[in-house]
């Protein structure tokens, strides 16, 4: 029985595991399901050592794990398979399979024939056609995730945590992860399971545990427990007012002279993307992480190169090779890791803001108008209630929540037509999410057209005129008027029908 | 393709054989098709102290580190011996080994205990070694055995003492890549942290990483010193940035992971053959290292392209 005691964890402001106790038993696979940030993968990394818990105790048939790192897991029979592979690339996947004990010859050397023999069988008795002497880097990522479940199997873990180890696998690829599976559950081990799917959950398991906000919100079989049931506990209803009225966009501009327009962009990770964005809309992207947002807002910014496809700025083509082209029509994007994309920050919050602008405040040898900079600047930091205690504080000694409006701020300074946003208020605390989601309202208003990626079905339902939810790459669903719901967002975005299925 | 050869090919060793020989070739043309016992003698004379600081500097850089003290490591264990041999050729030898040893835990400490970055790390001990090496030496000096610098020159009995020197510090730092440290060095260039879930000793290994690294650097150090004759306080400054650019040649991945002990050997070769082109072709050595760099960028620029194509080629075939 491996048994979570009143865990809790915080990342700074965000309180990702709020005091869940949850049993697993051996003999019954426990998924569990929530949201983007709900709290499931911390609550799996902590069992595996990966993330230390701020309190509550992890017990392993009523012994409790103390000091619990990534080796002493293991050590306790504790093994993990993580949605990023743990593999090295560089290595053959014989290496790897046997990196910590390779079979040694007399004088320690490694005995490659039988490294290769013994990886063979390994792979043979698991039926994985991946050749043990191929380096890991250059097999599909279905194999490589393969080849890592092969691994962790093979150590005859009493604990086996599965963290979206599906992602990668095709559908053929998830039958055989499920027998493999059922063999471990019927050898008595304990076994937990994140899916995003709701058909692998019931698939795969026996149990689930749905999770919300870092709350567990009810443990119970699987057949007890509908789709439908599963999703409404998985968003719940939240805090009335977050959001701002909404204003309709302003009417329909005529068809081919829409702000932006894009036509079957098409790259490594997008496949055929088409969208339209009218003047003063909020258009929301959605859908499970990795699909394709990421892609789709940095190609609209010249950051993401592309295959095929176009992008029309209002009627007319636009050739976007790089950031520069996007910023001189008006395309502005707050990306989501602030801290590598967006900010300088050692630097003041007035250099952070004056950055996109030097060029209009700079007389034309190049020197800055300091007395243009301060004004501006005071302007910006009065108007967004940017918490510092002066405007040359540097933007690293902010909360994060206030970085995010510095980025937001810097972006608006350039009086962008289209606002592109990345995720932005993943990881800010209520109070500035609600200014941040004022802000955006406001800029709709006055005309500028918004393309709003977000983990937060609730945040796409209470912002967005229109809502797209994109799965590998694609735009699977478009949500408007009275089909707008959380429910709707996510039941779109994990659907029951396996697009993967046509791509293996 | 025999095992090793497929072996040096993965690794990137065959763009420093390739070069080393395209240049041994003109070196012959230059010379009237001349290769005699002596050349080679002299050949491997003149490569060996490059050679073993590169084959050390070779397991730092497999770990994604880079040690910027092994030169002066070498004037260290190279005075040490100078100023002892005169007492005991054997315990000179220990205290020199034993001395480079300790430098080597000493990076080992600053990297993996202190975790300071490698090239900080060693860029502060580069320093104090520069100066251990002037308080023991302050000027060049010391005594070795005339009879020990004739064996190990002219060769002892015949025997061509410096090949089978290089040969042999080939073939132990070889057996060593392939025992399990081997593999766990490569491991954690590839990536530390996956290694470190795999439940490899990963501290361990770096730490072995430095110290072997200096034990050969002190080989190195030693060898110079019975050479010429005389220890020299700053006669490894020179190798410092040459063991990084022969185990960049002999297609040694500078962040670690990709690379084998045959490149950083070939590596050595090459730079030093590139000295004795300069010679027949009666140019001033001035031009040495400006060679050296040229040779650098056009070899690892190859490589770079090589490996652009391929991935290129990979990522076509997998979208067909």
């Amino acid at each position: 029985m491996l048994s979570f005691n009143a865990i809790n964890k915080n990342f700074g402001a965000t309180r990702a595991v709020v005091n869940v106790t949850l049993d697993a038993a051996p003999g019954a696979v426990l998924g569990l399901v929530g949201e983007n940030g709900a709290g499931k993968s911390t609550l799996i990394k902590i069992a595996g050592g990966v993330v230390r818990q701020d309190d509550g105790a992890v017990s392993l048939d009523g012994e409790t794990l103390t000091g619990l790192g990534p080796a002493k897991a293991l050590a306790h029979g504790i093994v993990s398979v993580f949605q990023e592979l743990t593999l090295v690339r560089s290595l053959t996947v014989a290496e790897n399979l046997f990196l910590s004990a390779p079979p040694r010859r007399a004088w320690t050397s490694i005995d490659r024939r039988k490294l290769d023999a013994d990886a063979r069988g390994l792979l043979d008795s698991y039926n994985v056609d991946a050749p043990a002497g191929a380096v890991v880097g250059d097999l599909p990522l279905g194999q490589q995730q393969m080849v890592e479940i092969v691994r962790a199997a093979h150590r005859r873990p009493r604990v086996l945590l599965l963290d979206e180890a599906t992602a990668a696998l095709s559908a053929a690829e998830v039958q055989w992860l499920m027998r493999i599976v059922e063999a471990e559950r019927n050898r008595g081990s304990i076994i937990l399971f994140i899916s995003h799917r709701w058909e692998e959950i019931t698939a795969f398991c026996q149990r689930v545990a749905v999770m919300r906000n870092g709350e567990l919100m009810t443990l119970a079989d699987v057949d007890e427990i509908s789709h439908d049931r599963a999703v409404e506990l998985m968003t719940g209803a939240r805090l009335g007012g977050v959001f701002p009225a909404k204003k309709p966009p302003a009417k329909k501009s005529p068809a081919g002279s829409e702000l932006l327009e894009a036509r079957g962009l098409t790259s490594d990770a997008l496949h055929g993307v088409d969208l339209q964005l009218a003047r003063g809309e909020i258009l929301g992207v959605g859908g499970l992480v990795g699909q394709g947002q990421d892609a789709l807002l940095k190609s609209l910014f010249g950051d993401h190169p592309l295959r095929a496809g176009a992008i029309l700025a209002e009627g007319r083509p636009a050739r976007l090779r790089n950031p520069r082209d996007a910023i001189a029509r008006h395309i502005a994007y707050v990306p989501q890791e602030r801290k590598i994309e967006g900010l300088l920050l050692q630097k003041s919050v007035a250099a952070n803001l004056s950055f996109g602008i030097l060029r209009q405040i700079s007389s034309f040898i190049g020197f800055i108008d300091r007395k243009a900079e301060r004004r501006i600047v005071g302007d910006a930091i009065h108007r967004l209630k940017i918490r510092a205690s002066s405007e040359s504080q540097a933007v690293g000694k902010l909360s994060g929540g206030n970085q995010q409006k510095v980025l937001l701020q810097k972006w608006l300074l350039t009086q962008p037509a289209v606002l592109l946003l990345n995720d932005v208020t993943r990881g800010v605390d209520i109070g500035t999410k609600t200014q941040i989601y004022a802000i955006i309202a406001e800029l709709a208003a006055s005309g500028m057209g918004v393309i709003l990626y977000s983990t937060d079905a609730h945040e796409l339902v209470g912002l967005a005129h229109r809502v797209i939810v994109m799965i590998d790459g694609r735009v699977r669903a478009e949500l408007a008027g009275d089909e707008l719901t959380a429910e709707g967002i996510v039941r779109a975005s994990t659907s029951a029908e396996d697009s993967r299925a046509a791509v293996a | 393709m025999p095992l090793w050869l497929s072996g040096a090919r993965r690794q990137g060793a065959v763009g420093a054989i390739a070069t080393f020989l395209a240049l041994f070739v003109i070196n012959l043309a230059l010379k009237g098709g001349h290769f005699s016992a002596f050349d080679l003698k002299t050949l491997c004379m003149n490569v060996l102290p490059l050679a073993l600081v590169a084959l050390g500097q070779f397991f730092v850089v497999m770990t994604n580190g880079i040690d910027l003290s092994l030169g002066p490591v070498m004037s260290v264990a190279g005075s040490i011996a100078a100023l002892t041999f005169s007492a005991s050729v054997s315990g000179a030898i220990a205290l020199a080994l034993g001395a480079a040893a300790l430098a080597g835990a000493c990076n080992g400490v600053l990297v993996v205990r202190l975790r300071l970055p490698p090239i900080l790390a060693t860029l502060a001990t580069m320093s104090i070694f520069q100066g251990v090496a002037l308080v023991i030496l302050p000027s060049p000096g010391g005594n070795v055995p005339p009879g020990l610098t004739d064996a190990f020159t002219n060769g002892l009995d015949r025997a061509p003492t410096p090949l089978l020197l290089l040969i042999a510090a080939a073939v132990i730092t070889s057996w060593i890549m392939g025992a399990p440290l081997g593999l766990w060095l490569r491991a954690i260039g590839g990536d530390e942290g996956g290694t470190r879930s795999s439940g490899v000793p990963v501290r361990m290994v770096k730490f072995s990483a430095y110290v072997i690294a200096a034990l050969l650097a002190g080989l190195g150090g030693l060898y110079l010193a019975v050479a010429t004759g005389s220890g020299s306080p700053t006669i490894g400054d020179s190798f410092i940035l040459l063991s990084i650019a022969a185990v960049v040649l002999g297609g040694v991945s500078i962040t670690g992971g990709r690379g084998s002990t045959i490149g950083a050997v070939f590596g050595a070769l090459t730079l030093t053959i590139i000295g004795r082109l300069l010679y027949f072709a009666n140019l001033s050595s001035f031009y040495q290292s400006l060679i050296n760099g040229m040779i650098l960028i056009a070899v690892v620029g190859l490589a770079t392209v090589r490996q652009g194509l391929a991935t290129l080629w990979r990522a076509r075939r997998d979208a067909s």
